[in-house]
């Protein structure tokens, strides 16, 4: 089964395509690198060969740089992403504040249209990696930095984190979705006003569990009195693809897993198993499923 | 070219296959002695550290939007006078070299205990030294660095005078 | 140089240079090849620690979302064998070979300082005890092998764990930079009069410039790591944001260490190379004067390519390009050596021996490896390439390449001198050859890898990524290596006792170390040679041949100049002691116990002191 693309080989964005022809350029001319023959005029000629094709690489090198740095960002989608162990916050700028939200762990990018991303951490240094986008940068407390990209072909892209950040760095992945600007833009509305209230009694039942249990503490929906920021903005859970950052299917049977013991699925994480009635468990994933 | 001296050249023996050195000298001064080697790799690397946690000072200065970052610089009263004093020990040491080229044991012991006195009397301001800083190494990183600078250096001199000592 | 001292005096100088017997007898040798033995036979025994718990990796990774190992044991996993194998192997071996080998090349008796030299052994190996037992007790270091803060801060790594593995690195630090000081001042001072600098073999030549890169990059590892210990222990601030500390000072400190740190690794293999070609091309190495200039502008160059590991932090674009620049720069002396190498074999008798399929190893390893650092180099391929199994190939490519291969060759070449037998020719090539394929069926399928998406240091991955097949394949090559050190260990066991008798030269080297029996004397040369070439052994003696007057019944050397080697005087060394060994044991105490309370330092510095003096 071919899951989302994450490799470095296959550029779906104009960043990462520079990193490919460089790639190309530089592996043909190590294919140049031979032995030599004979003794004193030879290692004279081989070494100033040598250091000319050094010279040619410092050059290529250069050329790529210029053209990384130099994006051009009209109409750039702003996101400040934050690392956090093992979990990534993502939150959309706008020059009108009342436009802004969070999500987490997954982004919607529009094809086309460039994306400036800010980095920090919240804890210790991650990096965010997406490599058929774009090389990597890293996100270090204290520091702020910014990456520029721009997917020229839609498709779902999985990033990783690419700095050992703790016991599940392994597992802290991140799904990158590049659609039209139209749907692009249909997704940002959503995710900018809160999910319609609960109808059905399950749902309102589910709600209560989640706000009257451990989730509020830690947990943010909009809408509702929950404000916690240790964990991942849930407002729109459902709309997303996967749990665990990146990682776990969203659908009811792994995220009732989660729910329950979430140190089986990634042991070491900040969240504490929930020991729920099962039918306080149904009632809150039923909520949980409303909040597209 | 001067002529072959025993002390400096050894014996040639056995129709010059053989070269007796048993009349060379059993000790030298200075860079020809292995010890002065060994303590030149000393310093190397104590100044290395040294000259790393320099940098380290003025690079988390170059980060810093106050400097010291709590607002208090140190006061330089202690630091000055042990300035004075250890440019003052120049002169012991320097005597009890001249005696140890001379061959004087008894002068040569007399400038060391000398030497030992004053870095005690160093130690001794250090003391106030520490308290006159104005920060802490708990403080922030400026405490940190100042203090590490502080601690290495009074290390330094609370085991080199020992060594002579010993 | 066939004269020999009369016999009673011969028994009477060994009997000096001989190490006590008994029980105390073996913790107060101070001979510098007991001492080196050791130091081989223990870091060894570490490398093969190492390599177990590479094993342990690959097993787990074998197959997606693999269940061998759970997280918080794969993060110890690797960080115990990153660490072991840099810090417990890779300098502490070549630093145990020189000490053996460097006195007998440059016709010596001893090291020059071989007290400090056997505390130097003893502090080695009881920090690398303490790590160990860190480990087997569930509180080992998981911060990965360079522990980057805030992650290896008290913070995010509260306990034990990261101050067992930063006390780990005063002890080897500590080692390393005292096993410098010796070679260096054995190196200038104790060379056989008439072996000018221009005469000394190359192996001496890289490890005289070894030894000075130690003195000025081990500092700052040491530095960096004490001031880990105190934000951990003492509240200090120097790695923390928040209190105007910053996570990059670590990574600037650590990597101004660790990037000469590799070059220190592959330094002394560039001499093991040289005496391997030149004894199997039965000619001189081509290009002298070039070979040691390169070794210079290698070890210059190797301090100003630090900022490379760090190019995917926000450091300014145009200081990151003059580290691209002076990267790709350094290939060009190694590429001189490389060329006058082949030179060398080119035009020489060559004599395929299991030494010499080691060394021509390096030939395609290390320059893949090579090829692979130029991309690393650049920044927007280390854009891509940070941080993914690409750099895991490649460090692999120029660790085992650069140095594990030629150490194989040197041990091959040089074990008939340490014990006096031949290893099995046979077990060699099988050896050779499981090792070389193993190697390369285990490590190339990780740099395309890298280039899928595979970041380092995950304990997992999931089966969709398409991951799976290249993964298996390097454990299959992993396996192989594991069966390649296991025959190697077997060729050692059986030849110490069954071995075919090697000569003196079993190779017909040209180098002093082989006019000595095999084992040498415990005094190396009864009556010390005097030095007329490089290679005294290929050329006719000159005259005067051999030193004589040395005292027999007290351990006595020969000073000599430092660039001319000319006679200077005689100096009176110490013999068996058992201090060293407990200075080492209360310099333990004190730092196993500083990382516990501070106190430790005021009160564990009395019995050092104590054991220092006497």
């Amino acid at each position: 089964m071919e899951g989302p693309l994450q490799d470095a080989l296959r550029p779906a964005g104009i960043q990462a395509e520079h990193i490919g022809s460089l790639w190309n350029f530089t592996l043909g001319l190590c294919a140049l690198a031979r032995p030599e023959r004979r003794v004193w005029r030879i290692i004279g000629w081989a070494t100033a060969a040598s250091a000319l094709g050094l010279v040619a690489l410092l050059v290529a090198d250069a050329w790529t740089s210029r053209a990384l740095a130099r994006l051009p960002l009209a109409d750039a989608v702003n996101i400040e992403l934050t690392g956090h162990q093992w979990w990534w916050e993502a939150r959309y700028l706008d020059a009108d504040p009342a436009r802004a939200f969070t999500t987490a762990n997954e982004l919607h990018i529009p094809v086309g249209r460039p994306v400036l991303v800010t980095l920090r951490a919240d804890d210790v240094i991650h990096t965010l990696w997406i490599p058929n986008l774009q090389g990597k940068k890293d996100m270090i407390p204290g520091r702020t930095a910014t990456l520029s990209l721009r997917a020229d072909r839609p498709g779902t892209y999985r990033g990783q984190c690419a700095e050992f950040c703790g016991v599940q760095h392994a597992l802290m992945a991140l799904l990158v979705e590049a659609e039209p600007n139209a749907d692009y833009e249909a997704w940002a509305a959503a995710q900018r006003s809160a999910a319609p209230a609960p109808v059905d009694a399950l749902a309102l039942r589910g709600r209560e569990v989640f706000l009257n249990g451990n989730c509020a503490s830690c947990h943010t929906v909009a809408g509702t009195a929950a404000r916690g920021s240790r964990g991942p903005d849930l407002s729109h859970l459902a709309s997303r693809r996967t749990i665990g950052a990146g990682m776990f299917p969203n659908n009811r049977g792994h995220l009732g897993g989660w729910i329950a013991d979430p140190q089986a699925l990634k042991p070491g994480v900040y969240m504490p198993p929930n020991s729920l009635p099962p039918a306080d468990l149904q009632a809150l994933l039923a909520y949980l499923e409303t909040l597209k | 070219m001067s002529a072959p001296d025993p002390k400096r050249d050894g014996r040639l023996l056995d129709e010059g296959r053989v070269l007796d050195i048993s009349t060379l000298p059993t000790f030298a001064f200075g860079n020809r002695s292995p010890m002065w080697w060994g303590t030149m790799g000393l310093m190397a690397i104590e100044g290395t550290v040294f000259a790393l946690t320099i940098m380290a000072y003025f690079y988390l200065r170059s980060h810093a939007s106050a400097w010291p970052m709590s607002g208090f610089p140190p006061e330089l009263i202690w630091g000055n006078l042990n300035t004075a004093i250890m440019l003052g020990s120049i002169i012991p040491n320097h005597y009890a070299k001249k005696a140890a080229e001379r061959l004087d044991l008894k002068k040569t012991q007399f400038w060391m205990v000398v030497c030992m006195l004053v870095s005690v009397a160093f130690l001794a301001v250090r003391v106030l030294e520490f308290g006159a800083l104005n920060t802490r190494w708990d403080t922030d990183a400026y405490g940190s660095v100042v203090w590490m600078l502080m601690a290495l250096h009074t290390t330094h001199l609370i085991t080199e005078p020992s060594i002579p000592g010993s | 140089m066939n004269d020999r001292l009369p016999t009673g005096d011969a028994d009477l100088l060994e009997q000096t240079w001989s190490d006590p017997p008994g029980l105390i007898g073996w913790f107060s040798a101070i001979n510098h090849k007991t001492i080196a033995k050791r130091f081989m036979v223990t870091t060894f025994i570490f490398f093969l620690l190492g390599g177990l718990l590479a094993l342990a990796i690959r097993l787990q990774l074998a197959l997606p979302n693999g269940r061998v190992l759970g997280p918080d044991l794969y993060n110890q996993v690797f960080t115990m064998h990153g660490s072991t194998m840099m810090f417990l192997f890779a300098v502490p071996v070549m630093q145990a070979v020189a000490s053996y080998l460097i006195p007998l090349m440059i016709g010596a008796r001893s090291v020059a300082f071989p007290r400090m030299n056997a505390f130097a052994y003893w502090i080695f190996t009881l920090g690398g005890i303490m790590l160990y037992i860190a480990f087997f007790l569930d509180i080992g270091p998981d911060a990965g092998w360079f522990a980057y803060a805030p992650l290896s801060g008290p913070e995010y790594s509260p306990g034990k764990r990261v101050d067992f593995w930063a006390q780990m690195i005063t002890f080897t630090e500590l080692s390393g930079l005292m096993e410098a000081i010796i070679l260096i001042t054995t190196i200038l001072k104790m060379r056989a009069p008439g072996m000018t600098l221009n005469r000394m073999p190359l192996f001496v030549w890289t490890m005289l410039v070894t030894s000075f890169m130690v003195l000025f990059a081990m500092p700052a590892v040491m530095l960096a790591s004490t001031a880990l210990l105190t934000d951990r222990l003492v509240d200090t601030h120097f790695y923390d944001p928040a209190k105007g500390g910053d996570a990059l000072l670590w990574q600037h400190l650590f990597w101004f260490f660790g990037h000469p740190e590799v070059y220190m690794i592959f330094i002394p293999q560039l001499g093991f190379m040289s005496s391997i070609i030149a004894t199997f091309s039965r000619r001189p190495v081509v290009g002298y004067a070039a070979m040691v200039l390169s070794l210079i502008a290698t070890a210059f160059f190797a301090f100003g390519l630090w900022v490379h590991h760090m190019f995917a932090t926000n450091l300014p674009e145009l200081g990151k390009s003059f580290f691209t620049a002076a990267s790709l720069m350094i290939a060009i002396p190694t590429s001189v050596q490389i060329f006058c190498w082949i030179a060398t074999l080119w035009t020489g008798r060559i004599h395929f021996k299991t030494p010499l399929l080691f060394v021509l190893a390096f030939f395609v390893i290390l320059v893949a490896g090579g090829l692979t650092g130029l991309m690393l180099a650049s920044v927007p391929l280390d854009y891509q390439l940070h941080d993914s199994y690409f750099v895991v190939a490649h460090l692999h490519y120029v660790l085992l390449g650069g140095a594990v291969f030629p150490l194989f060759g040197a041990f091959y070449y040089w074990f008939p001198k340490f014990t006096g037998r031949m290893l099995s020719e046979r077990l060699g090539r099988w050896n050779f050859w499981l090792f070389f394929i193993g190697f390369n069926i285990a490590f190339f399928p990780m740099h395309v890898l890298g280039l899928q998406g595979m970041p380092r240091r995950v304990y997992t991955y999931p089966d969709e990524m398409g991951w799976d097949k290249l993964n298996l394949t390097a454990t299959i090559g992993a396996s192989m290596i594991a069966v390649s050190v296991l025959l190697f260990v077997i060729n050692v066991l059986r030849s110490r006792r069954r071995g075919d008798l090697a000569g003196s030269d079993p190779w017909g080297a040209g180098t002093l170390e082989s006019s000595v029996t095999s084992p040498p004397p415990m005094a190396n040369f009864h009556l010390p040679p005097l030095v007329h070439g490089r290679y005294p052994l290929w050329q006719a003696p000159g005259t005067p041949q051999q030193v004589t007057g040395l005292a027999n019944d007290y351990r006595e050397v020969l000073i000599t100049s430092v660039a001319d080697a000319k006679l200077d005087h005689r100096l009176w060394l110490p013999s068996s002691t058992p201090w060293p060994f407990l200075a080492a044991l209360a310099t333990t105490v004190l730092f196993v116990g500083s990382i516990f309370t501070p106190w430790a330092v005021v009160w564990g510095a009395v019995p050092v002191a104590i054991a220092a003096t006497l």
